[in-house]
């Protein structure tokens, strides 16, 4: 799935996600994992690290915080 | 030769305002490579600190640290590998060869800590909360 940030961040609220950014400035990339789990989207980026040479874009890792819930521990 | 800082600004992240002062999309950058993180600005951490599966996936091995540091820490001390980043930028505010600890800070850590290590480039760092901005200046 391609899309905007916030198009990505609104599809898959509660998850981590691993997105491959289309450029250094971008504000749309591509979705490469989505996952509650944040170990899981450790694992896709280690892969896709890996792949750099072939995909030159920066991968961006991010949290989709839900709407109207509380902040996570780790923005308190 | 050390780069010059670039002075600038990064929009807070409204999501997690007003609690939180954390900037989405913040770059962590070597020689080869840049991965992107958000990131909590905390004027009370004396190094930045960037989670193991980012540091890992970066390319910075345990074994080539610079050094090993005691950082004081919520709850007491921790020991962190310490590293050095081609470049950080925080929106548009950019600095050179910053010094890093590679921790897991939080309990979903896969966000990084901006501290003194990055913000002691800028001369003024100013929370415009209303403005739902950090900005980071240099000179008077």
């Amino acid at each position: 799935m391609h899309g905007t940030l916030e198009q990505l961040r609104d599809h898959h609220p509660g998850k981590w996600l691993l997105i491959r950014l289309d450029g250094s400035e971008a504000e749309e990339g591509t979705l490469l994992a989505a996952d509650k789990d944040p170990e899981r989207v450790d694992r896709e980026l280690e892969k896709y690290s890996r792949q750099k040479l072939i995909h030159p874009g920066p991968l961006y890792v991010t949290y989709s915080l839900p709407k109207g819930q509380e902040l996570p521990a780790f923005a308190l | 030769m050390v780069r010059s800082p670039v002075p600038g600004e990064a929009p807070l992240a409204a999501r997690y305002l007003p609690s939180g002062t954390i900037v989405d999309n913040i770059t962590l950058a070597t020689i080869t490579s840049e991965i992107h993180v958000d990131a909590l600005i905390d004027t009370g951490a004396s190094i930045c600190v960037i989670p193991p599966s980012i540091a890992g996936a970066l390319g910075f091995e345990p074994s080539e640290r610079l050094r090993q540091r005691r950082v004081n820490v919520v709850g007491g001390q921790v020991q962190m590998d310490i590293h050095r980043l081609e470049y950080m930028k925080v929106g548009s505010a950019k600095a050179y060869r910053v010094l890093f600890g590679v921790y897991s800070t939080f309990s979903e850590p896969r966000i990084a800590l901006v501290g003194h290590t990055f913000m002691e480039k800028f001369t003024t760092i100013t929370f415009d909360l209303a403005g739902k901005r950090v900005v980071f200046r240099r000179g008077s």
